[in-house]
């Protein structure tokens, strides 16, 4: 194998490892979209919590690294069914006009809420996370260090589960019927305005495991999310919105381009890729590769 | 005294208030004026396209950076007057608008959104990361626009811009143009069916907003002297959001009033240092979630229970 081709494949893997990350963060999104019809624009801030609650437990408490996570998990899923059962229900009354433009308002404002709020809890500075394991692992073309590759491997299990989640038990059921006409799910008997904490909790604690996954390469800060807020938000994008399938694949797609982008352009303007692909998903194909497909 | 007369006496004391006000408010007070001025220019127009017409934009502090960089390179690398500076930021802006606008146009709702946000954070990166032309996090250093540290001449002018713009937003507001971009704003479809150009007439909102944005973003470039990436940051589009919010979002008077409340609550919340932001955030959030029409609504809704109680005692 030619050196070049060597190079190119290594960055490849490398994006497709960080892709799967990504997958997990894009797919909450979809969640949420799907259920409410709202882009959850504090995404990046769940990922941070997520981050900050890994570093907790795994090295103020202790905790195995991996247990760190499915904690992770859990204290976001409450916080983001409480928070939407609080701030994002109310709007769905009937009084106001345009009810998904004030939610999206609000997740915004929650963002911002989340982002400044941990900078007096834990200060601005960079904190880590135990990392999940020790040493690399040789991938045939690349090395990759053995915690990012256990997270993508945690990521791909989380993912499946959800999919299996949504596609098998009486709950996702009741999710995927209300993503696809949410009235019609109504009248069959499904509780939906129960529905949307629950399925807003699953969301972000999709994002909250994003963050504890990468909470020991990519270090936990107050505005850590934003970066990975805007990747989900391109990956939405470019998979179509509400697609599980196109979330997924979206995510890896990214990732790739990503990695391919630093090796043929700048390393600088990486995180301005997702921009240019949203442009050129949107100008090409407004509706996503996977457009129209329900969750 | 008929209400009539009674707010015809409100305005020309706010107007004589205004009109005086740094030979009274002293130079602190006058340089929070100014800046809550600015934001009356960057807020309202914002309104125009978000309130008014639907379209939902987290650009809007993109175009007012824009227009803040523009003027600013145009006076200190070509060497040209402030003002003429200022055209070029406004031109700036407005060309940027059209052009996001162009992009969302096969756009709705959440699409719509994720665009604007996705291009104001490319933006800031792109700002961040050409540090030849705008000197990365760092800044640029501004021309300013009158001699001098007085700050009444820049008073006036934000004041005169201020009132232009507010003209301006007015009469398109009552005009069919107006009531076009309302149709718009309640049902596109049914609008286009209705025969309204949905293109021409978004690209005419997004273009003049983002021209208002970079025109106060011109001036105060020229003012503080100094332009940031900071002013294209989510902070500062939350700031614009804040104030809409505060203020009563899709009603002429709201930002108006929101921009100055919260410039000036900003002002006496900086004794709070880093927990300054996070309680801003919660104070957007509370006031979305206990009164989403904003401190307007609010007022009239005290004025309409305050007449209610008042009608018994009269019979």
């Amino acid at each position: 194998m030619s050196e070049g081709l060597k190079l190119f494949l290594s960055y490849v893997v490398s994006g497709l490892v960080i892709g799967n990350v990504y997958g997990l963060m894009a797919l909450g999104l979809t969640i949420i979209l799907g259920v409410m019809k709202i882009v959850n624009f504090a995404h990046g801030e769940f990922y941070m919590l997520g981050g900050y609650a890994a570093y907790l437990f795994s090295i103020k408490l202790g905790v195995s690294p991996l247990l760190s996570i499915v904690a992770a998990m859990v204290i976001v899923f409450l916080i983001g069914a409480f928070v939407e059962r609080a701030l994002l229900t109310p709007f769905y009354g009937g009084k106001l006009d345009r009810p998904s433009d004030y939610a999206l308002l609000m997740t915004f404002a929650l963002s911002v809420f989340l982002m400044n709020v941990m900078i007096p809890i834990f200060g601005p500075y960079q904190k880590s996370a135990a990392p999940l394991a020790q040493g690399s692992v040789n991938l045939g073309v690349v090395q990759v260090g053995a915690t990012r590759l256990l997270a993508s491997l945690v990521a791909i299990l989380l993912m499946a589960l959800l999919v299996v989640v949504l596609k098998r038990t009486s709950l996702g059921v009741a999710l995927r019927a209300i993503a696809q006409d949410r009235d019609a799910a109504a009248v069959c008997g499904i509780d939906v305005n129960r529905m949307n904490p629950v399925a807003f909790g699953i969301g972000t604690a999709m994002a909250a495991a994003a963050g504890a996954l990468l909470a020991p390469t990519f270090l936990v800060y107050p505005a850590c999310g934003t970066l990975a807020a805007s990747k989900a938000n391109a990956i939405l994008v470019l998979g179509g919105m509400g697609s599980v399938k196109g979330a997924i694949i979206g995510a890896l797609l990214l990732g790739v381009l990503e990695a391919l982008g630093v090796l043929f352009l700048t390393p600088g303007y990486r995180d301005v890729y997702g921009f240019i692909v949203i442009v050129l998903v949107l100008l090409i194909k407004p509706t996503g590769l996977f457009g129209g497909q329900e969750i | 005294m008929s209400s009539k007369a009674v707010k015809r006496a409100a305005g020309i004391v706010l107007l004589v208030a205004l009109l005086t006000l740094p030979f009274w408010a002293g130079v602190y007070w006058t340089h929070v004026s100014i800046l809550s001025l600015y934001y009356v220019i960057v807020v309202s127009s914002w309104n125009l396209l978000v309130g008014y017409t639907g379209q939902m934009s987290f650009a809007q502090v993109s175009f007012s950076s824009l227009g803040g960089y523009a003027s600013t390179i145009m006076a200190t690398r070509l060497g040209v007057h402030p003002v003429l500076g200022m055209v070029v930021g406004v031109a700036a802006g407005a060309i940027a608008g059209y052009l996001l606008g162009v992009l969302c146009l096969r756009m709705r709702g959440v699409y719509h959104s994720l665009a604007t946000l996705a291009f104001a954070e490319a933006f800031r990166t792109v700002l961040n990361l050409e540090y030849k032309v705008t000197r990365g996090s760092l800044g640029l250093l501004s021309v300013p626009l009158f001699p001098g540290t007085s700050k009444v001449p820049y008073y006036f002018t934000v004041l005169g811009l201020a009132a232009c713009t507010l003209f301006i937003l007015d009469r398109i507001i009552r005009s069919p143009v107006g009531f076009t971009l309302q149709a718009i704003r309640e049902d596109q479809t049914a609008a286009s069916v209705a025969g309204v150009p949905l293109a021409r007439f978004k690209l005419f909102a997004f273009s003049l907003t983002a021209g208002m944005a970079g025109l106060g973003g011109a001036f105060l470039s020229h003012y503080i002297g100094v332009v940031t990436p900071d002013w294209a940051t989510q902070n500062a589009m939350a700031f614009i959001l804040a104030m809409a919010i505060m203020g009563g979002l899709g009603t002429f008077v709201g930002p108006i009033v929101g921009a100055v409340t919260v410039q000036f609550l900003a002002e006496y919340l900086r004794v709070l240092g880093r927990y300054y932001m996070s309680f801003f955030g919660l104070t957007v959030l509370l006031m979305l979630r206990f009164a989403p029409g904003g401190l307007l609504a609010v007022f009239q809704n005290l004025r309409a229970s305050w007449a209610r109680r008042r009608q018994p005692a009269r019979e």
